[in-house]
C-alpha cells in the first residue's frame, strides 16, 4: 500500500480532506472538465473565426494588387513571411501541424507549447492571405489544440483531461469555422483521438456546441455553401461509384503529389525558406495563368455546387489540375496552411466535371444537378486525402445542409477511402507518426508498451553471485532463494559477465563432489548481453523472443541493475492495458 | 508450408493457428486450403510485430564418446620420479599434449589460475586441472592429458587423500567444458573405476574402457 494517498497516521480530517481530493465527486470532476471544455471550445472558435474574418480581408484587400509581377511574387512572399514567423519567430517546426496535435496526444500527454496558439495562426494568415493554395483549418486545429491544451494546463488538470480538452479545443475551432458542429467533433474523434467514449464524447461535444454558437453570434447563422435542393436518382447513385474510384485516384495523387515537393524541398536547401520562396513564385505564376487556382478556394466550389462556374469540361479539369498542383506546391513547401480546403475545392471541381462529362456524353439522359455532383466529390476527397470517411461525409452534409445527397456521400467516400487505402497505408495526417513508431493508440499493445519504462519492471531484488564462487557455495544462495536465474558479477569489478540458469546446470548442481571442484563461472551462460535500462520494451520484447529466453539481465553500460522477466512484464502489461481501457 | 508447419513456424499451436484463421486475422497472410506460402506468412509476422522461427539452427550434437574421444586425442603418461607438486604436475601433463606451444603456454597459464582460485581436487585420487575460461580461440575440440604419479601427491582435495592420477581438461566452450565434468563424475562413481587407474591402464585401455562406460551410461 505503499501508493496510498492518504496515511492513516494523519488526523482524520485531513484524512478526510486527501480522500476527497483524491477521489473526488464524480458530478464535480464532470463539471470542471465540461465547463474547461466550453471554454476551450469558445476560445478556439473565437480564434477559428477571427482569423478567417481577417483572412478575407486581406485576401480581397490583396487583390486589387493582384497584377502582373506583384501577383507571381505575392505568394512567395506570403510563402517564406509565413514560414519565417512560424519557424523563425516562434521556433515550430513547418507543416499544417496536424501530425504535431497527434503527437501531442499519442506520445505528450497532451501539452502543446504555449506559442503553439500563435504561431500557425498568424504563419497561416499571411500565407493564405497572399495567395497560398491552402486552407485555415490545419492551422485551427492547430491553433484549437493548443487552446485546449493551455486551458487544461492552466486549471492543472491530469494528462488524460489535458488531452481531451486539447481535443475539445480543435472540434471547437473546426466547428466554429465551418459553422459544422457535427463535423468539429468526428473530425476530433477520428483523426486525433481514436478513442469512442462518454468521457471523451461528452466534452467535445460541450466545445462543438459553444464553438458553433459563438460562431452563429458573430458571423450569423448560415451554410457555408449555398445550394438549392438536389435530387439525386438511382442511375445517379450508381455513377457515384465511378465517382468514388475516380476521387480515390485523385486523393493518391494530392497526397504523392504532396510528399513529392516535399521531399524535393528537403533537397533543395536546408534552409526552410528557400522552398516556400520558390514554390511560391511557380504558385503566383499558375495563379497569374488562372486566378481561381489559388487562395483558399471557396467561392470556386461555390460557384460550382450553384453551377454559376462558366466553363466546359475542358476547361474545368485544367483549373482541377491547376489548383492540384498549385497545393501541392504550397504544402509541400512546408508553408502553413491546411488540407481541407484544397481538398474540399478540388473535390468540388472533381464533381463538376464529373457531372459536364456525364452531360456531354449522354445528351439525352437527365443527370442531377452538377452542384450535386461537387458536393459528393468534396465527400471523396476528404475521404480519401486524409482516410477519415466519416468527417468528409459530416463535413460535407453541414456545410451544405445538403441531406439529400446522403447517399451518395457516403458511398463515395467509403469507395475513395478504399481506394486511398490500397495506396496508402496511412493518412497524410497519420503516416509520418507510423513511420517513427509514434502513432500510439489507447490500449493498443504499442501504446501499452510504450508507456511502460523498462524501470518499471526491472527487478532489482535479485542476489547476484559471484563468478569464482564454488558451486558448493552458490548452492548456499540457492537454498535462501526461490528463483532459477541468477546472474554472474565478476568479482572484484561487480561487472555483469553471464548468467547461471539453475535447470541448465542441474547435472552438475547434484554431484555433491562436482559441486565443491567447480567454479560458478564455469557452468554460466555467457551468450546473453545485458540491454540497457533505456531500451524501449517493444525492443526488449523482441529480444525474448528471437533468444528464447525469459529473463535478460539489464545494466546501465558499466553496472549491472537487476533483471527483468517476461513473466513480471505480462504482468505490469496486463495492468497498465486494464488502466488504460476506456471507460 | 502446411498448418501445422504455419503453426510451428509462428511458435503458436495448431488450435491457436486455426482460431485465427476462423477469426479472419490470417486473412492477410493469403492461406489456402493447402497451407501458407513462407514468405507471405513471415511479411505477415512481421507487420503484427509477432516474431515468427528463425531458420533451424541445428544445434551440435554432443558426440556419444566426447570423454573418450578427448583422452583419444590427448595423452595418457606415468610421471615416474617422485616428489612432484601439483603444479609440476600440471605442467607434465601439458607438455605430453600435441598441441603448438604457444597454446600451451597460454593454456597452462590460465590452468595455474583456477587452480589458485579453489583446488580441482574431486577425491578418490583424482585431479581435474583446467584452465579458467573456455578459449575457443585456441581449441576446436576437446583435450584431456591423463597423468599417473608413481608417487601420489597432495591436491589439498576434498576428501584430503592424495591424487594419484591428474586429468587435465582442456574444452573448447563451456557446454563442452560441463559435459566432460559430468561424465568424468560419473564414470568416477561407477564401481571399480578408480581401482581401474590405479593399474595406471595405457591410453588404448583407458579408451576403450571410457567407451564402455559410455554404453553403460
Amino acid at each position: 500500500m505503499t501508493d496510498s494517498p492518504y496515511d492513516t497516521r494523519q488526523p482524520l480530517s485531513q484524512n478526510l480532506k486527501a480522500r476527497l481530493h483524491v477521489l473526488g465527486q464524480p458530478e464535480e470532476r464532470w463539471s470542471q472538465l465540461l465547463l474547461l471544455a466550453l471554454l476551450a471550445g469558445l476560445a478556439s472558435g473565437g480564434a477559428a473565426v477571427l482569423l478567417r474574418h481577417l483572412v478575407h480581408l486581406a485576401f480581397h484587400a490583396l487583390s486589387e494588387a493582384r497584377h502582373g509581377v506583384v501577383a507571381v511574387l505575392l505568394p512567395a512572399l506570403g510563402g517564406v513571411l509565413g514560414v519565417a514567423v512560424v519557424s523563425k519567430v516562434f521556433r515550430e517546426p513547418a507543416g499544417h501541424g496536424v501530425p504535431e496535435v497527434i503527437r501531442a496526444v499519442c506520445r505528450g500527454g497532451g501539452l502543446m507549447r504555449k506559442r503553439a496558439m500563435v504561431s500557425r495562426w498568424l504563419g497561416s494568415l499571411i500565407n493564405v492571405a497572399s495567395g497560398a493554395s491552402a486552407g485555415l483549418e490545419g492551422p485551427t486545429v492547430y491553433t484549437g489544440a493548443a487552446i485546449g491544451s493551455a486551458v487544461g494546463g492552466l486549471f492543472h488538470v491530469d494528462e488524460r483531461r489535458r488531452s481531451v480538452l486539447l481535443a475539445c479545443g480543435l472540434a471547437g475551432g473546426i466547428s466554429a469555422i465551418f459553422n459544422a458542429p457535427m463535423t468539429g467533433m468526428i473530425f476530433a474523434m477520428e483523426v486525433v483521438l481514436a478513442e469512442w467514449s462518454a468521457f471523451t464524447i461528452v466534452p467535445i461535444v460541450v466545445a462543438s456546441v459553444g464553438g458553433t454558437e459563438l460562431s452563429r453570434l458573430l458571423l450569423g447563422d448560415s451554410a457555408s455553401f449555398l445550394h438549392g435542393p438536389f435530387e439525386m436518382g438511382p442511375h445517379d447513385l450508381a455513377l457515384c461509384v465511378l465517382l468514388g474510384l475516380v476521387a480515390g485516384l485523385l486523393s493518391v495523387l494530392f497526397v504523392k503529389g504532396t510528399r513529392f515537393f516535399h521531399h524535393l524541398s528537403g533537397r533543395l536547401s536546408s534552409n526552410g525558406l528557400v522552398p516556400p520562396a520558390f514554390f511560391g513564385l511557380a504558385v503566383g505564376t499558375i495563379g497569374l495563368l488562372s486566378p481561381d487556382a489559388i487562395g483558399e478556394g471557396y467561392d470556386v466550389a461555390q460557384s460550382v455546387i450553384q453551377d454559376h462556374l462558366d466553363l466546359g469540361t475542358g476547361l474545368v479539369v485544367a483549373l482541377l489540375a491547376a489548383k492540384l498542383l498549385a497545393s501541392c506546391l504550397t504544402l509541400g513547401s512546408g508553408s502553413p496552411g491546411g488540407i481541407f480546403a484544397p481538398s474540399l475545392v478540388i473535390g468540388s471541381l472533381l464533381g463538376g466535371a464529373f457531372a459536364r462529362g456525364l452531360a456531354a456524353l449522354f445528351p439525352e439522359t437527365g443527370f442531377a444537378h452538377p452542384g450535386s455532383y461537387a458536393l459528393v466529390g468534396m465527400a471523396g476527397l476528404v475521404a480519401g486525402v486524409m482516410q477519415a470517411p466519416l468527417t468528409g461525409i459530416f463535413l460535407v452534409l453541414e456545410v451544405t445542409r445538403g441531406y439529400d445527397v446522403i447517399l451518395p456521400l457516403m458511398i463515395v467516400s467509403v469507395i475513395s477511402l478504399l481506394v486511398s487505402r490500397r495506396f496508402d497505408r496511412y493518412s497524410l495526417y497519420h503516416w509520418e507518426l507510423a513511420e517513427s513508431g509514434e502513432l500510439l493508440r489507447p490500449g493498443t499493445d504499442q501504446r501499452v508498451l510504450a508507456e511502460i519504462a523498462l524501470r518499471d519492471v526491472l527487478d532489482e531484488d535479485v542476489t547476484p553471485v559471484f563468478s569464482d564462487m564454488l558451486l558448493a557455495d552458490f548452492l548456499v544462495v540457492l537454498r535462501s532463494s526461490k528463483r532459477n536465474v541468477f546472474p554472474v558479477l565478476e568479482s572484484g569489478t561487480e561487472e555483469y559477465v553471464g548468467m547461471v540458469n539453475v535447470a541448465a546446470a542441474r547435472e552438475i548442481l547434484l554431484d555433491h563432489e562436482l559441486v565443491r571442484v567447480t567454479l560458478v563461472e564455469e557452468i554460466m551462460d555467457t551468450s546473453l548481453q545485458p540491454i540497457s535500462a533505456d531500451t524501449s520494451l517493444t525492443r526488449a520484447m523482441r529480444t525474448f523472443e528471437e533468444k528464447g529466453v525469459w529473463v535478460l539481465p539489464v545494466s546501465d553500460g558499466e553496472r549491472f541493475l537487476g533483471i527483468v522477466s517476461k513473466s513480471s512484464l505480462f504482468d505490469h502489461y496486463r495492468r497498465e492495458l486494464n488502466a488504460q481501457m476506456p471507460e | 508450408m502446411n498448418h501445422d508447419q504455419a503453426a510451428d513456424f509462428l511458435r503458436v499451436s495448431r488450435a491457436t493457428l486455426d482460431r485465427w484463421l476462423r477469426q479472419g486475422l490470417l486473412a492477410e497472410a493469403g492461406p489456402t486450403l493447402a497451407g501458407f506460402d513462407r514468405q507471405k506468412l513471415a511479411l505477415w509476422a512481421r507487420r503484427r510485430g509477432i516474431v515468427a522461427k528463425p531458420v533451424q539452427q541445428t544445434a551440435p550434437r554432443t558426440p556419444a564418446h566426447l570423454l573418450a574421444d578427448a583422452v583419444e586425442r590427448g595423452a595418457v603418461g606415468t610421471f615416474e620420479k617422485g616428489g612432484l607438486d601439483a603444479r609440476s604436475a600440471i605442467e607434465a601433463a601439458m607438455a605430453a599434449l600435441n598441441l603448438p606451444s604457444e597454446t600451451k603456454r597460454v593454456l597452462l597459464e590460465a590452468t595455474l589460475d583456477r587452480e589458485r582460485l579453489a583446488s580441482t581436487g574431486l577425491g578418490h585420487g583424482v585431479a581435474i586441472p583446467h584452465p579458467r575460461h573456455a578459449h575457443p580461440e585456441l581449441l576446436e575440440e576437446a583435450w584431456i592429458s591423463v597423468l599417473f604419479l608413481e608417487r601420489p601427491t597432495d591436491w589439498a582435495a576434498l576428501d584430503g587423500q592424495p591424487v594419484h592420477t591428474v586429468l587435465l581438461l582442456l574444452s573448447p566452450n563451456t557446454t563442452v567444458h560441463l559435459q566432460l565434468l559430468a561424465r568424468i563424475a560419473f564414470s568416477l562413481r561407477t564401481p571399480g573405476f578408480d581401482e581401474f587407474l590405479r593399474t595406471r591402464p595405457t591410453q588404448a585401455e583407458l579408451v576403450a574402457r571410457l567407451k564402455d562406460l559410455t554404453r553403460q551410461g
